[in-house]
């Protein structure tokens, strides 16, 4: 098989991440839940993985490091953990379900009120839209990094700066940039970082984080055993205890926190530049075979490694179970968990094929894509 | 050519009808959910069946009470490749 | 039952401290380790740090070195 569907998930993790967690599997035991060198080989985990974590996406405090089961988890407890009734928040049309399903909940259950920065059909913002947007009640921003259709990535810095100028929380959906992109929270101006370990970290899943940059109250989204304070009825307050309750993924994170070396031994730039060059030589073979259309902005390559696109008026189902059946490529087609991105893109009726480049990709494998559309193509329609 | 899609709610209907289908003997597979067809309660998960077992896998169905969105004929955008990995 | 003896123990507000703690005195072959708090003692973490009597300062010294305010010192038999 050959896997582009790296945006979903990584399927190929390093050797040492694999390692990392049978090694746990066996030396593990509850980290805050005794004093014995078990329950202390998870404490020393945790933290050392807390601080490999801050110092990765430039978070100062690595007790504001929260582990999360993925990003879905960070931003249910970052939206839900901030914004208070009769709030104002500021999103756009190219957030994942992960983002608009906490927020809609809001507004059912809370009141809030929602705006939405729209986008083009090449899925590109107007940075502008921000300002306008902003109200006496707006209260934050959410906001993904990079849409997980397009590719497209958003400049985190520019909103990161319209945010704080106005004294907004800037809540950012770095699902598809962790382990992708270089992040740097106090550079970007990012109050509070929600990413997932499985997909660019190429950790394991059921494995991410909520990292909170400076002095922000963030309420739990759940409570329950910590294994410190017993005697308390309430969450205790102090950060990471206060979100996180119940056992964590220690064997998860034991991969996590190898999958961050990996990261750093080949150099996130490397692996940036390797992906890249696969789904630039992708896209610009495939933009040039009859029929074929592409959504997203390629006029730069400052983006992710991803390009969707369609054949004539085919089926995006139909086009992505021939990859896969006919020449063994897995993709993903569909709705993307991203509505409004379809909406605005106007692919709702059709979809839209998704491939999504990843380190373990390869020449071939790009080579070998571009010549399975280039043949499904031929077969459309005749 | 025309071939049948079983849309669902969720991925645990479609594997469940896909045993049930699998064990009763009617031809089926796991494809994509035509765009098309899906609408906003249907998931990405569909059986494909052809043509000439679609009236078999109606049976399985309303013999079993399996759970399932909606069944949608469609004709093929696609000629066949002659050399399948699957 | 072992014998009881006299002990510096640092209780801590949260176990990221315990940790960063334990991680900083490792990094500076400082004497002591990670034990389950005292229960005359109550404090926000489970674990405290257990190292040898009679130096207050050095302990306190290497508390400050690592940034981090303790919940407790006390000497006591354990």
């Amino acid at each position: 098989m050959i896997y582009l569907d790296n945006a979903a998930t990584t399927m190929m993790k390093p050797p040492c991440v694999a390692e990392a967690v049978t090694a746990a599997l066996t030396s593990l035991g509850n980290a805050s839940r005794g004093a014995h060198e078990g329950a202390l080989n998870t404490n020393r985990l945790l933290y050392r993985t807390r601080g490999k974590l801050a110092d990765f996406f430039g978070c100062p405090k690595s007790e504001q490091v929260i582990f999360t089961n993925n990003s879905t988890e960070a931003l249910n407890i970052a939206i839900s953990g901030t914004l208070r009734p009769g709030d104002h928040a500021i999103t756009t049309v190219l957030e994942h379900n992960s983002v608009l399903r906490p927020l809609y909940r809001l507004q059912r259950e809370r009141g809030i009120d929602l705006s939405f920065v729209p986008a083009d059909r090449r899925g590109l913002i107007d940075y502008e839209d921000f300002e306008r947007l902003i109200r006496p009640d707006t209260r934050a921003v959410v906001c993904t990094h990079a849409s997980n259709l397009t590719g497209n990535l958003l400049d985190i810095r520019r909103i990161g700066a319209i945010a704080a100028r106005h004294g907004l929380l800037f809540i950012v959906d770095a699902s598809q940039t962790a382990g992708a992109v270089p992040i740097d929270m106090v550079d970007m101006g990012i109050s509070l970082l929600c990413f997932t370990g499985h997909k660019s970290m190429m950790g394991p899943q059921g494995t991410g984080g909520l990292l909170i940059n400076g002095d922000i109250e963030v309420e739990p989204f759940k409570v329950g055993g910590t294994g410190v304070q017993s005697f308390l009825t309430e969450q205790p307050r102090e950060y990471p205890t206060r979100l996180e309750a119940g056992t964590l993924n220690g064997h998860g994170i034991a991969g996590l926190s190898a999958a961050v070396d990996f990261i750093r031994r080949m150099g996130i730039d490397a692996i940036r530049a390797h992906e890249i060059k696969l789904a630039r030589r992708f896209c610009e073979a495939v933009s040039a075979i009859p029929g074929v259309v592409t959504y997203g902005d390629f006029t730069t390559w400052e983006r992710c490694p991803v390009v969707a696109l369609n054949i004539g008026s085919a089926d995006s189902a139909l086009v992505c179970d021939a990859l896969f059946c006919d020449y063994g490529i897995a993709t993903r087609a569909g709705a993307h968990c991203a509505p409004l991105m379809h909406r605005a893109l106007h692919t709702k009726a059709q979809g839209a094929v998704r491939f999504s480049f990843g380190y373990f990709n390869t020449d071939d494998d790009a080579e070998a894509s571009i010549e399975a559309v280039c043949e499904i193509a031929e077969r459309i329609g005749k | 050519m025309v071939r049948y899609y079983i849309l669902f709610e969720n991925y645990e209907q479609g594997l469940r009808l896909h045993e049930l289908l699998d064990g009763a003997g009617v031809m089926n597979r796991i494809a994509p959910a035509p765009a098309a067809a899906r609408g906003k309660l249907c998931c990405g998960m569909s059986l494909l069946v052809e043509a000439d077992a679609i009236d078999a896998a109606r049976d399985v169905i309303a013999r079993e009470g399996a759970a399932h969105h909606s069944i949608v004929p469609m004709e093929d955008q696609l000629r066949p490749k002659r050399d399948r990995y699957c | 039952m072992r014998t009881k003896e006299r002990r510096l123990i640092v209780a801590f507000y949260t176990t990221h401290d315990a940790m960063a703690f334990e991680d900083y005195c490792l990094s500076r072959g400082a004497a002591g380790r990670l034990i389950p708090l005292p229960r005359e003692i109550s404090a926000g973490c489970g674990l405290a740090w257990s190292a040898p009597p009679g130096d207050m300062a050095a302990l306190t010294a290497l508390l400050a070195g690592a940034g981090i305010a303790p919940q407790h010192i006390k000497e006591m038999e354990i």
